[in-house]
C-alpha cells in the first residue's frame, strides 16, 4: 500500500510539474538574484520638467551584446538623468555591475543606446545618444570603443560621430554595401510648429532636429545626409527607426517613425549611396504619433513586415478622455499641405507582393494589436518558440497631459485662480498634479492567422509599470528569449523565459562577416522545413525603442527537428545548409557563401493588369461631404460609385459594358472590339443627365424587343435619386423616355431584373441604400412590375422599408421553379425572399432571415460554390480590420432618436470594448451633433464611462430606432437543405471591406474560386481609410477548402466597388479613380 | 446727480395736495426720507447687475461658449432682468413692441408690494440657467451670490411674490427666445471651406472648424433683417488693394510698438486661446468681446452711480446692440467668406509668418470687434454723452491691466485697430466694420426708447 501511495504521489507530482501553463512563460527575476539594481529615475524640478524639455518622459534604453567576448550577452542601460549602467553576464542569470570598470561616464540627458563593432576588431562598441535642453557639449553623442579589457574609450569626436542634434537612437548598418558599418542617427526637434507650409518646412534643414546619415570612410564617418536624400527639417520628431530590406532587392532600407504631424519616412535604398523617401508608394497610411517600431516576418511568408506604435488606449475611458473632434477638414487640410494619411493607432504593415513589387497592407486592428496605449518598444520575437513571431510592447506615460479636461478646464481654472491671486500660474505645479499611471505592458502570441492573442496575464506579464526601452536576449543560453525592460522610477524588469518547458525547438544563428562588418549586420536568413514552414529574419541590431539586441538571430521551430537554412549576404552571395539540426547555435561565415543570389522567379501570374496610356474610364467623385450634414455617420454614402454592368449592347456577340459616373459625370458605354479592346461611347442622353449619381446598373431586355436596355440606379447622399431606363435600339444606341418608371425617392443601392410575375418580361427590384439626412432610417425599396415597358410600383408595405440594402441577387435558391430574391445590407441579416410566382409575388411569411447574420453587408453572390447541386450565398461584409469586431453576444448597435428635439436624428453607434458596449462618438463629436447634451456631460470625465443609456433617456431609448450587427466577417452561407451554415473566409479576406465578388475556376482545377475586391476610403477622419485590400483570390481545393493565393497579379489595390467579368477580362470599378482591367491568363 | 434725481422723484411722487404748508413740509420730509432711502438702496442695487453679470460670464467662459452664443445668452438674460425690475422706476418702458417678436409681458399685480431687485434677479436667474451648459457651476456661483443678496431685508411675502413675477417674465422671455431660430441652426450642415483662392481657410494653431455659419438666421431684435445695412465688398483677392493690405499687416507686425502690442492683447477677448509647451497644450480663456463691452457698460453705470433700473437699461440696451451687431456682421462674414491675413501672408509673402494673436475660426470680413464695439459705443454715447472718459478695468480678472479712454468712440476705435495690430484683420474689415457697427448702434438707439420723455 505504501509503495502504491508513493508511486501515486510521484505520479501526481510528475503530472503537476509537467502541466504546461501552470508556470507562466515568464517569471520576473528579483534583483537579489540578478544583481541588476538599475532604474531610470526621473526627478522633476522647476527647471527640469516636461515644460522645459518635451521628451522628458520618454524613458531610457537597453542594449544587449557580449561585450567581453565570453559567450554571454551583457547589458547596458541608459538613464536619462543619471549615469548609464553596464552589467556583465556572469552566467546563471547573475550579473555584475561593471560600470566603473568600463569607465563609461555620460553627463547630460541620455536616450538611446546601441551596440556595433565600429572599428571592426571583433569586439562590440557602444554608442550612446543624448538629447535634452542642456548645453551642446552635453548633448553630443558618445562612442565608446571597446578596449578589449573590460574598459571603453570615448572616441565620438575622433570618429566623427559625435552628432550634436537632439538624438533619440542610432543604427549602424552598411547602407552603401561596401562592407563596413555606416551610421544613421535619429534626431528630434524640440520646438512645436503649429503652422503649415509643407513645401517650405519640409525642405529646410535643421542640424539639431534633422536625422543624419554618416558614411563610414575607412574608419572615419562623414555626414552625407543632404546628398543621400535624408530629410532633416525642423519638424522631424524621430522616435523609432527600423532597418530592413523592405523591397527585397538586396539593399537595406530604413523606416523612420516621426511623432506629431511630420510623416514617417520609408527610405528605399537606391543602390547608389542615396535613399528615396517613398512612403506613399508602399503604404496607404501610417501611425500619427509614431514611436517605437520593429520589422519582422510575422506571417512566415519570407517577407519582412513592419509595426509602428502610437498612443491609442485599449480601454474606453482613456479613449474618451483624450479624443477630441473628428477633425475631417483639418485632416483634409493636412493632405492638401502634403502630409500623408496618419491615424493615431499602432499600424501593422503586412508586406505583400505584386509581381516583384512590394507593398504593404495595414492590418493592425484585425491583428488585435492596434490599441496598446502610449507605447514605446515593439519587439517581435518567437517567445514561445512555436515557429511564429510573437510581440512584446512596452508602454506607459508619466503624466497624462493628453487629458482634454486638463486642456479645457483644469489648467484654465488654475490660470484664472492665479490671476485672481495676483501671481503667475503654476503650470509646473499643475503638471505635477497630473496623474501618473503605471500601465501594463502587452505580450502577444502570434496565432499564425494574421492575428495576435493577448497573453500578458497567462504568460506572467501582468505588472503595471512605466516602461520604455526594452530588449530581448538569451541571457541564460537556453535557447529562448528573455526580456529586459528599462522602467522609469521603478527597477528594471528582467524576465526569464521558460519556453524550454514547452519542449519546442530553436535554432540560434550568428553571422560572421568577412569585411569590416564583423557581425554580419544586414545578413538575411530564411529557415524552412519540409512541411512548408519558412521564416525570414534580417540581422539588424537596433529594434524597438532606444534599444538594441545582441547580434544573433533566434528562430523558434515548434516540433521540427530538421530544417534548411539559407543565408543571404549583402555582397550578393548566398549559402544553403540542408539537414540542419536544431537546439543549437550555429555561426555562418560569409566566406562560405560562394553562390550568387538568384533573383526569385515569381510563379506565373494568374492575372495580368492591362495598363493603357490613357485609362479607359476614370470615375470622378463630386465634392460632397456627408459628414457636414450628419457628423456621426460612420462612413459616407455619397461615394458608392461607379456602377458597372455588362451585356452585349450591339448584338455582335461580344459583351460590352457600362460605367456609371458620380454626380456631374456622364456614364459611358464601352463597346467590346475583341482582344481586350474597348471603344468608349457616351450616348447624348447620358451627357444630359449628369445630376444623378450612378451606383448600380443592369442590362436587361426591358421592352422585350430582343436587345439589352440599361437600368441605372441613382444613389449618393444628396438628392436626385430618380432611376433611369435607357432604351436600346438594337444597335447600341440609347435613348431616354421619361415617366416609364415610378418615382424612386430614396438613395438607391442595387437593382436586379427578373421576371417575378411570370409573364415573360423582366421586372425590377430596386433596393434603397440610405435615407438621406436620417441615417439609419430604412429607405424605400421598390418592386416594379413591367407592363409593356411601363413599370408599376407593386411594392408590398412590409418590403418597402425592409432595410438599408446594399446588394441584391436573384436565383431560384429553393429550387421551386420560381426566382427568389436575396438581399443584404447594413444592420441587415442576409435575407431570402422566396418568389411566389403569383401576386403579390412575395410574401412576408415567405421570408428567411439567416440567423445571426446581421452585418454591414456590401455584396451578395449566389453560386453553387461547393458543387453539391444547391445554391450557396457568398457575401462580402465589413471585415475585421476596424475598431469594431462584433460577435453574436457583443454586437455593434445603433440607436437613433432626436435627443435634443431639434428636428434632426441623432444616430449613435455603440460597440464593445473589453466586454462592455460604449458609444462611438467622442464627447466633442456628440456635442457637435446634439449641443444640449453638453449639459449632461460638462467634462470629458463625465462622459468617459457613459453608455448609450446615459445619453438617451429611458423613454427616448424605448422609442428610438435600434439596430444590431453581429457579424462583420465575409464568407459563404453554405446551403444545407435550405438551412444556411456560415463559413467565414480566412483572415486574408477579412482585412478589408469586401465590396464585390466574382466566381470562376481561375486555376482550372475543377473547383470554383472566389475573386474579391473592396476597401473604403470614404470614412471618418478618425476611423482611417480601409485600404488594406489589394484584390484577393481565394482558391478552392476540394479537400482543403479555400486558401488565399498570393501574388496572383489581381492587384485591385484601390477603393474598389464593383467587379465584372467580360470574356477573359476582369474589370474593377474604383471609386474616384480609374477602372482597372485584368486579363485572366 | 443724486439731487436732481431726488427732485425728479419728488416731482412725480407728490401729488398736488392742497393741504397746509406745514403738512406739505412734513409729508415732503417724510417722502424725502423715504425716497432718500429708496435712492440709496437703488444705488446699492446697481451693484447687483454687475454681480449677476459676473456669475453668468464665469460659466460662459468656463464652457468656452462662442462669442455669438454668449451674445444671445447675455441679451435675453439682461432683457429679462430689465423687464422684471423696471417697475422700480416708472420712467422706464418695456421692450415689448420695440424688439422683433416681443409681445407685451405679464404685468405685476397693481396694489401689491414687490421688491423689484428680487424680481429682476429671479428673472435673470431663470433665463440664464436655461441657456448655460455647466448648470452645476452656474448654480453654485448663483447660490453664493444669493447668500449676499438675501442680506437685504425683504419681507417673506414680498419676496416670494417678486420671485414668482420674475419667473413669469423669464418664461415669457424664454418663449420669445425659442422662436429666434437658434435651435434650427444647430441642425444645419457644418461649414466646408471653399477651394477658391482668396476664401477663408482654417487657421493655425488649432485649425478649428468655422463657427456659426448660419448665425444670420437668428431673428434680429431691432434690425428688420440681417442685411439691412450694406457695406462695400472687400478688395478682390490679389488685387492691388489687397496686396497693399497684406503688406500693411505684415509691416505692422514688423514694426509693432509696445503700446500696439499691448492694445492687441487688451482687446484680444479670445474665449479659447491655446498655448503649447512641448507636448503639453493648455488654454487661456478670456471674456468674449460682447462680454467685454458689457463689462464696460457696467463700469460706466457704476461710475455714474446709476440706480438699478437705469443700470439695467444701459446694460440691456448694449446687449441688444451686441446681439444685432453680431448677426449683421456674421451675415457678411459668411457671404464674403474672406481669407484671413495669416493665410494670405503665408501664401504670398512669408510662409512662416504668424499673427500676434490667435486668429479666431471664422471668415475675416468685416471685423467682429469693430462692428460690435462701435455698436456698443453708439449706445453708450447716446446715454452718457461723448467724451466720457473712463478707466476700463474689466479685463483685470483675465490677467490684463486697466486702460483709460477719453470716450467710447475712442475705445471702439482702438478695439478695431487692435485687430490689425494683432495681425488678424485687414484695414478694410476694420473700417467698414466700424461703419456697420455705427449704423447698427444708431438703429438701436433710434428704434428703441426705454425712457419716457426725451
Amino acid at each position: 500500500m505504501q509503495l502504491f501511495m508513493r508511486i501515486l504521489s510521484v505520479l501526481v507530482l510528475f503530472i503537476s510539474l509537467n502541466a504546461v501553463g501552470q508556470q507562466p512563460l515568464f517569471t520576473l527575476l528579483p534583483a537579489q538574484q540578478t544583481g541588476i539594481k538599475f532604474q531610470n529615475s526621473i526627478t522633476e524640478s522647476p527647471t527640469q520638467n516636461v515644460l522645459a524639455y518635451e521628451y522628458f518622459y520618454n524613458g531610457g534604453g537597453v542594449a544587449v551584446g557580449d561585450l567581453n567576448n565570453d559567450g554571454l550577452p551583457d547589458i547596458v542601460f541608459t538613464s536619462n538623468m543619471d549615469q548609464p549602467k553596464v552589467y556583465f553576464n556572469k552566467g546563471h542569470l547573475s550579473f555584475e555591475d561593471v560600470t566603473s570598470k568600463t569607465k563609461i561616464k555620460a553627463s547630460g540627458w541620455k536616450t538611446g543606446v546601441t551596440m556595433a563593432d565600429v572599428n571592426a576588431d571583433g569586439w562590440l562598441d557602444i554608442y550612446i545618444c543624448r538629447s535634452g535642453n542642456g548645453e551642446e557639449a552635453d548633448r553630443r553623442n558618445l562612442l565608446y570603443i571597446n578596449q578589449q579589457n573590460g574598459s571603453f574609450k570615448e572616441m565620438g569626436a575622433q570618429y566623427g560621430v559625435d552628432d550634436k542634434g537632439h538624438s533619440t537612437q542610432a543604427v549602424f548598418f552598411d547602407y552603401d554595401n561596401d562592407g563596413d558599418l555606416d551610421l544613421f542617427v535619429l534626431n528630434h526637434s524640440t520646438k512645436r510648429y503649429r503652422n503649415f507650409d509643407v513645401a517650405w518646412m519640409k525642405s529646410s534643414r535643421d542640424s539639431l532636429a534633422g536625422d543624419k546619415l554618416f558614411r563610414n570612410d575607412k574608419g572615419h564617418f562623414t555626414d552625407v545626409s543632404a546628398e543621400a536624400g535624408i530629410i532633416g527639417n525642423p519638424i522631424c520628431f524621430g522616435l523609432g527607426v527600423a532597418v530592413a530590406d523592405f523591397n527585397r532587392d538586396g539593399w537595406p532600407d530604413m523606416y523612420v517613425s516621426n511623432d506629431y504631424d511630420e510623416d514617417d519616412y520609408l527610405y528605399i535604398n537606391q543602390h547608389d549611396g542615396t535613399f528615396k523617401e517613398s512612403l506613399s508608394s508602399y503604404m496607404g497610411h501610417t501611425s500619427k504619433f509614431s514611436m517605437g517600431c520593429d520589422a519582422a516576418d510575422i506571417n512566415n511568408d519570407a517577407m519582412t513586415d513592419l509595426l509602428t506604435l502610437d498612443m491609442l488606449p485599449e480601454d474606453n475611458r482613456r479613449q474618451k478622455l483624450l479624443k477630441g473632434p473628428d477633425g475631417y477638414d483639418y485632416f483634409q487640410m493636412l493632405l492638401r499641405n502634403g502630409y500623408y494619411y496618419q491615424y493615431m493607432r499602432n499600424m501593422l504593415h503586412l508586406a505583400t507582393k505584386n509581381g516583384d513589387q512590394v507593398s504593404f497592407s495595414e492590418i493592425g486592428q484585425m491583428a488585435g494589436i492596434s490599441n496598446t496605449d502610449w507605447s514605446w518598444s515593439a519587439l517581435f520575437g518567437d517567445y514561445d518558440l512555436d515557429g511564429w513571431q510573437d510581440l512584446f510592447i512596452t508602454n506607459g506615460y508619466m503624466r497624462d497631459y493628453t487629458n482634454l479636461d486638463y486642456l479645457k478646464y483644469i489648467l484654465p481654472d488654475e490660470m484664472k485662480k492665479a490671476r485672481a491671486e495676483g501671481r503667475d500660474p503654476d503650470l509646473y505645479g499643475l503638471v505635477k498634479q497630473m496623474p501618473s499611471s503605471d500601465v501594463k505592458n502587452y505580450l502577444y502570441r502570434n496565432t499564425g492567422k494574421l492575428s495576435f492573442e493577448n497573453m500578458s496575464q497567462q504568460w506572467g506579464m501582468d505588472l503595471a509599470s512605466l516602461s520604455h526601452g526594452a530588449a530581448y536576449a538569451d541571457l541564460d543560453n537556453d535557447g529562448d528569449l528573455d526580456l529586459i525592460v528599462n522602467n522609469t522610477n521603478k527597477p528594471a524588469f528582467i524576465w526569464q523565459n521558460h519556453a524550454e518547458d514547452l519542449k519546442n525547438n530553436f535554432l540560434k544563428i550568428r553571422l560572421k562577416g568577412s569585411d569590416q562588418n564583423t557581425f554580419g549586420v544586414g545578413g538575411k536568413v530564411i529557415v524552412s522545413a519540409a512541411d512548408g514552414f519558412q521564416q525570414l529574419q534580417e540581422l539588424e541590431l537596433t529594434h524597438g525603442f532606444q534599444s538594441s539586441m545582441e547580434p544573433c538571430l533566434f528562430f523558434g521551430l515548434g516540433k521540427r527537428s530538421t530544417v534548411t537554412v539559407q543565408v543571404f549576404w549583402q555582397n550578393g552571395k548566398t549559402q544553403i545548409i540542408t539537414g540542419q539540426g536544431v537546439n543549437q547555435t550555429i555561426v555562418l561565415d560569409q566566406k562560405n557563401a560562394t553562390d550568387d543570389i538568384k533573383k526569385e522567379k515569381p510563379a506565373p501570374a494568374l492575372f495580368t493588369e492591362i495598363i493603357t496610356e490613357k485609362p479607359l474610364f476614370t470615375h470622378v467623385e463630386d465634392e460632397y461631404n456627408d459628414f457636414k450634414r450628419e457628423p456621426l455617420l460612420p462612413h459616407q454614402f455619397s461615394k458608392n460609385g461607379p456602377a458597372l454592368a455588362t451585356g452585349d449592347v450591339n448584338g455582335d456577340g461580344k459583351n460590352d459594358f457600362f460605367a456609371g459616373g458620380a454626380k456631374g459625370q456622364p456614364g459611358s458605354i464601352f463597346i467590346n472590339e475583341g482582344n481586350g479592346k474597348f471603344t468608349e461611347q457616351i450616348p447624348t442622353v447620358f451627357a444630359e443627365q449628369t445630376l444623378f449619381e450612378a451606383v448600380d446598373a443592369v442590362f436587361a431586355d426591358l421592352d422585350h424587343d430582343g436587345d439589352l436596355d440599361l437600368y441605372v440606379v441613382s444613389g449618393g447622399n444628396e438628392a436626385n435619386f430618380q432611376d433611369h431606363i435607357y432604351w436600346n435600339d438594337g444597335l447600341g444606341n440609347f435613348s431616354f423616355k421619361p415617366d416609364v418608371l415610378p418615382p424612386t425617392l430614396s438613395s438607391g443601392g442595387a437593382v436586379v431584373a427578373f421576371d417575378f410575375d411570370g409573364d415573360g418580361d423582366l421586372d425590377i427590384f430596386r433596393a434603397g441604400q440610405v435615407t438621406t439626412g436620417a441615417y439609419p432610417v430604412a429607405p424605400s425599396s421598390y418592386l416594379f412590375e413591367n407592363d409593356k415597358g411601363i413599370f408599376k410600383d407593386v411594392t408590398p408595405a412590409w418590403l418597402k422599408n425592409i432595410g438599408m440594402i446594399s446588394s441584391a441577387a436573384v436565383a431560384d435558391i429553393n429550387k421551386d421553379g420560381v426566382s427568389d430574391l436575396i438581399i443584404a445590407g447594413e444592420y441587415m441579416p442576409v435575407t431570402i425572399l422566396y418568389g411566389q410566382g403569383k401576386a403579390p409575388y412575395f410574401s412576408a411569411t415567405a421570408v428567411k432571415t439567416i440567423p445571426q447574420s446581421t452585418g454591414w453587408w456590401n455584396c451578395v453572390k449566389i453560386e453553387d460554390i461547393d458543387g453539391d447541386g444547391d445554391l450557396d450565398i457568398i457575401a462580402g461584409n465589413h471585415g475585421l480590420n476596424s475598431q469594431m469586431r462584433p460577435t453574436v453576444g457583443q454586437p455593434v448597435t445603433i440607436d437613433a432618436a432626436d435627443i435634443d428635439n431639434n428636428g434632426s436624428m441623432d444616430a449613435i453607434i455603440s460597440y464593445y470594448i473589453q466586454g462592455k458596449s460604449y458609444p462611438m462618438p467622442s464627447r466633442d463629436e456628440l456635442i457637435d451633433q446634439a449641443p444640449s447634451i453638453k449639459i449632461k456631460f460638462p467634462t470629458y470625465k463625465a462622459y468617459a464611462d457613459a453608455t448609450i443609456k446615459d445619453i438617451f433617456t429611458e423613454e427616448q431609448l424605448k422609442k428610438a430606432i435600434h439596430l444590431e450587427a453581429e457579424e462583420f466577417r465575409s464568407g459563404i452561407f453554405i446551403n444545407d437543405k435550405g438551412n444556411f451554415q456560415f463559413m467565414p473566409f480566412s483572415n486574408e479576406a477579412q482585412l478589408f471591406p469586401v465590396r464585390s465578388i466574382v466566381v470562376a475556376d481561375y486555376n482550372h482545377d475543377g473547383a470554383k474560386d472566389i475573386l474579391l475586391a473592396g476597401n473604403n476610403y470614404a470614412v471618418r477622419a478618425q476611423s482611417g481609410r480601409y485600404d488594406a485590400g489589394k484584390g484577393l483570390l481565394l482558391l478552392q481545393k476540394k479537400e482543403t477548402g479555400f486558401s488565399a493565393a498570393v501574388n496572383t497579379g489581381f492587384y485591385a489595390n484601390k477603393d474598389a466597388r464593383k467587379i465584372i467579368a467580360i470574356d477573359n477580362f476582369i474589370i474593377v470599378g474604383n471609386n474616384n479613380d480609374k477602372i482597372q482591367i485584368f486579363k485572366v491568363n | 446727480m443724486i439731487r436732481s434725481k431726488f427732485l425728479k422723484l419728488t416731482e412725480l411722487r407728490i401729488p398736488n395736495v392742497s393741504a397746509g404748508v406745514f403738512t406739505n413740509r412734513v409729508i415732503l420730509f417724510f417722502i424725502l426720507s423715504l425716497t432718500a432711502i429708496e435712492t440709496r438702496s437703488q444705488q446699492k442695487n446697481a451693484q447687483v447687475v454687475g454681480q449677476c453679470f459676473q456669475v453668468l460670464t464665469n460659466v460662459i467662459i468656463h464652457d468656452i461658449t462662442s462669442p455669438l452664443v454668449a451674445s444671445r445668452d447675455y441679451a435675453y438674460s439682461m432683457i429679462a432682468f430689465y423687464e422684471a425690475a423696471r417697475y422700480a422706476d416708472t420712467n422706464y418702458m418695456s421692450y415689448a413692441g420695440q424688439l422683433n417678436g416681443l409681445k407685451p409681458l405679464p404685468l405685476p399685480t397693481g396694489g401689491l408690494v414687490y421688491d423689484w431687485q428680487t424680481a429682476g434677479t429671479a428673472a435673470f436667474y431663470k433665463t440664464s440657467y436655461a441657456f448655460v451648459f455647466s448648470k452645476d457651476i452656474f448654480q453654485k456661483d448663483w447660490d453664493s451670490l444669493q447668500v449676499q443678496l438675501k442680506k437685504r431685508a425683504v419681507p417673506k411675502e414680498v419676496y416670494s411674490r417678486s420671485v414668482a413675477f420674475g419667473e413669469q417674465i423669464a418664461a415669457h422671455i424664454l418663449a420669445w427666445a425659442k422662436e429666434d431660430n437658434y435651435i434650427h441652426t444647430r441642425t444645419l450642415p457644418r461649414f466646408t471651406p471653399s477651394k477658391t483662392p482668396g476664401t477663408w481657410q482654417q487657421t493655425a494653431p488649432d485649425y478649428m472648424e468655422a463657427i456659426e455659419p448660419y448665425w444670420n438666421q437668428i431673428r434680429t431684435m431691432v434690425l428688420v433683417k440681417p442685411d439691412e445695412i450694406a457695406i462695400p465688398l472687400p478688395a478682390a483677392y490679389k488685387s492691388e488693394k489687397f496686396m497693399a493690405e497684406c503688406k500693411e499687416v505684415f509691416e505692422t507686425k514688423k514694426k509693432l510698438s509696445k503700446d500696439q502690442d499691448w492694445s492687441a492683447n487688451f482687446w484680444d477677448c479670445n474665449p479659447f486661446a491655446t498655448r503649447t509647451v512641448g507636448h503639453l497644450m493648455y488654454s487661456i480663456k478670456k471674456v468674449s468681446p460682447g462680454g467685454h463691452w458689457l463689462g464696460i457698460a457696467g463700469i460706466i453705470t457704476s461710475k455714474t452711480k446709476q440706480p438699478l433700473v437705469p443700470s439695467l437699461a444701459t446694460c440691456s440696451l448694449v446687449s441688444v446692440a451686441l446681439f444685432d451687431a453680431f448677426i449683421a456682421c456674421w451675415d457678411i462674414k459668411y457671404k464674403t467668406n474672406y481669407i484671413r491675413p495669416v493665410t494670405a501672408i503665408q501664401q504670398l509673402i512669408d510662409p512662416g509668418w504668424e499673427a500676434v494673436l490667435q486668429t479666431p475660426p471664422f471668415p475675416e470680413y468685416p471685423s467682429g470687434h469693430s462692428v460690435i464695439s462701435m455698436a456698443s459705443a453708439v449706445v453708450l454715447t447716446n446715454i452718457y454723452g461723448d467724451n466720457f472718459a473712463y478707466i476700463d478695468y474689466s479685463e483685470k480678472p483675465y490677467g490684463v491691466n486697466s486702460r483709460s479712454f477719453h470716450s467710447f468712440y475712442d475705445a471702439a476705435g482702438e478695439a478695431a485697430m487692435s485687430r490689425l495690430y494683432g495681425g488678424i484683420h485687414f484695414r478694410e474689415a476694420i473700417e467698414n466694420g466700424s461703419a456697420l457697427g455705427k449704423k447698427v448702434g444708431e438703429l438701436v438707439v433710434t428704434r428703441v426708447k426705454l425712457k419716457k420723455g426725451k
